[in-house]
């Protein structure tokens, strides 16, 4: 079982965390801090604030006793142990649970996740920064997967808010984005099209509907 | 108004407002196609990030990777697509594709990264990335072996993707039947994408099976073991498994016997190989090739009783294969005769076409049970295929040959068992 060392990591407001050894080595940053012999004292994390270490410790956790628990099911395996695989990303020839206690055991893991990863837009950010920078590949893809859930419908100008982005593009530049390249949901004739089926009522009232808000950005 | 801030290293990473451009494209890299497009115009830097070509990789993996960003495309003279997740719930719309025509009926002759090789006749064929809406047509090129007057004809095409030249390639092969039944000569071509052009390469030295054939000149019926062979039934093209094209081929064993095997065209080396069979127990069947998430599978068609789907878990190797279901005839689902896997669906179960009709099936694997699967908007009869959401483009030469992309001809001493790449 995990041995009774511990570690002592300090975040950038000046706040210490205890963790066991187990849970420090879900990062790997830490872990190889570690074994570079820099665990005697406290573990210096310039780059993270107190109120995310805490959310990145909730997950280390999870993680350990979830990899001990499933050691106990008949299914339990040294897969589950590495970073890199404990949140599987959907494989595309999927391996179907037939034991009940690990589908159990999958299924809870998944309302945790859902319950842990359901946070405001600024600390998913800090998350996904911190958990870039202790390297925690599971982590790091929730969030991932969770960032991109949000921002997938959101017009340009909303990613730009979401992100703290400048539209750098010239008038013209943007234009020519918008109707010249081919890359466009519409060619140019294609919008002109639209445009004359918009004006004689060719639409359908769920056609017309459905090409709004597919190309809200395009049209108005 | 604060900057992106470039990639940084690990030690650099203070926490910042703004997230780092190589996390901004992960976090881009698990978007559908649709919303990529429109995040070009957020700034420069993501424009160029979208166009760039490592960045469609990454996110072309992911995908496939990941069994997501897919699509169901149908064909019964037009072609018809629905997003593979929401399959049930919404409806198949008609794709405009830019061989649409009212007179004639468009082909899907392969599938690959995206890119689907499109055609409506032999002489009009074009690839096509329906996501980003590009295509290129390619260039005609002649059957040169001499055409004997009486000889039926198949033409069979495969599309895939050579990785060493990161390339796409059309394999197109001829084959003529001579007057012993499992004689044949045969041409091959191959198109790269790259270079624009076609090349004749080595012959096929293998009968292709050709119950799936197309392009007979005579209108008529061929025979193997009693079993009619419509040929209304989808061309023969190549099944893409781990950067390779595969058929179906034939071999006279006796007098009046034959047994199938499976032949390989290495897109790399292109090379024709042939992949070991398992040890069948019973071999009355009729055997097709298929794949199903990236791996090689084989159909064994017991007629009317029931169809098995093998599949080779790691390629080449021939104790890695799997039976991994059975499809029986019950009385429940009407009776088919023909059944071939399309792919796996979110949540494990395997969708199949089912005599390229409607409905598809549904093989849920934790059940061990079959059900029928309506796509509304699909035609009645139809050929199923699939394709995944990419930003591949294509870029066909501009007339300036570069020599790093030149194709190296390399024999491979060890087989790339990883990295499948098909749909």
């Amino acid at each position: 079982m995990a041995s009774a060392k511990v570690f002592v990591l300090r975040t950038c407001d000046g706040e210490t965390f205890e963790i066991d050894e187990s849970v420090a080595y879900v990062s790997e940053t830490i872990k190889n801090m570690i074994e570079d012999g820099f665990g005697h004292d406290l573990i210096p994390l310039p780059n993270v604030s107190s109120k995310i270490l805490l959310k990145v410790i909730e997950y280390c956790r999870k993680h350990v006793s979830n990899f001990e628990s499933s050691k106990k099911t008949s299914n339990g395996d040294e897969k589950d142990k590495d970073n890199d695989s404990w949140k599987k990303e959907k494989e595309a020839v999927p391996e179907v649970e037939k034991d009940a206690e690990e589908k159990a055991r999958v299924e809870e893991l998944k309302e945790w996740e859902t319950t842990f990863i359901d946070i405001d837009q600024q600390v998913l950010f800090d998350l996904l920064q911190a958990a870039n920078y202790l390297n925690i590949k599971g982590l790091l893809v929730m969030a991932a997967e969770k960032a991109a859930s949000m921002i997938r419908g959101k017009t340009p100008e909303q990613i730009r808010e979401t992100f703290n982005i400048k539209n750098d593009f010239t008038p013209e530049e943007y234009e020519d984005i918008r109707k010249k390249d081919a890359m466009n949901d519409f060619t140019p004739e294609e919008y002109e099209e639209i445009r004359k089926k918009i004006a004689d009522n060719h639409f359908t009232p769920e056609e017309y509907e459905q090409i709004r808000k597919e190309n809200a950005w395009a049209i108005e | 108004m604060a900057e992106f801030t470039e990639k940084i290293t690990e030690e650099e990473a203070i926490p910042t407002k703004n997230l780092p451009e190589v996390l901004i494209a992960d976090i881009l890299s698990r978007l559908p196609v649709k919303s990529l497009l429109k995040f070009r115009c957020v700034c420069k830097t993501w424009c160029a990030l979208i166009a760039d070509p490592a960045f469609v990789k990454e996110h072309l993996n992911r995908s496939l990777a990941s069994n997501s960003n897919l699509s169901l495309i149908f064909r019964r003279c037009a072609l018809f697509s629905v997003d593979l997740d929401t399959c049930e719930q919404r409806a198949a719309v008609e794709l405009d594709h830019p061989l649409k025509s009212p007179h004639l009926a468009t082909e899907v002759l392969g599938s690959c990264n995206g890119l689907l090789c499109i055609s409506n006749s032999d002489e009009d064929i074009l690839l096509w990335n329906p996501s980003i809406r590009r295509h290129h047509k390619l260039p005609i090129t002649p059957i040169e072996f001499p055409v004997r007057f009486d000889s039926p004809r198949l033409i069979v095409y495969g599309l895939g993707y050579d990785p060493t030249t990161d390339d796409y390639k059309l394999v197109r092969v001829v084959q003529f039947y001579g007057d012993s039944e499992y004689s044949c000569d045969s041409e091959v071509k191959v198109y790269s994408l790259r270079t624009n052009s076609w090349r004749r390469i080595r012959d096929m030295p293998y009968h292709l099976s050709y119950e799936r054939g197309f392009g007979v000149l005579n209108n008529s019926w061929r025979k193997i073991r009693d079993m009619p062979y419509h040929l209304s039934y989808k061309r023969g093209y190549g099944v893409l498994a781990n950067y390779a094209l595969h058929w179906v081929a034939m071999r006279e064993t006796g007098r009046d016997t034959a047994s199938t095997f499976i032949v390989s065209f290495d897109l790399q080396d292109e090379y024709y190989r042939e992949i070991p069979l398992p040890d069948f127990v019973d071999d009355e069947f009729h055997m097709t090739v298929g794949v199903l998430g990236g791996q090689l599978c084989l159909l064994c068609n017991f007629f009317r009783v029931r169809v098995e789907v093998w599949v080779m878990k790691e390629y080449g190797v021939r104790d890695s294969w799997l039976k991994q279901f059975s499809i029986e005839q019950p009385d429940v689902i009407s009776s088919f005769m023909f059944v071939r896997p399309i792919c796996y669906s979110k949540n494990g179960d395997v969708i199949l076409d089912k005599d390229s009709e409607a409905p598809l099936l549904l093989y849920d694997s934790l059940r061990e049970r079959v059900r029928n699967l309506r796509i509304r908007g699909a035609p009645d009869r139809m050929e199923t295929e699939i394709c995944v959401g990419s930003l591949v483009p294509l870029n066909a030469k501009d007339g300036t040959e570069q020599p790093a992309m030149m194709k190296k001809h390399r024999k491979h001493k060890k087989r790339r068992f990883m990295e499948q790449r098909a749909g």
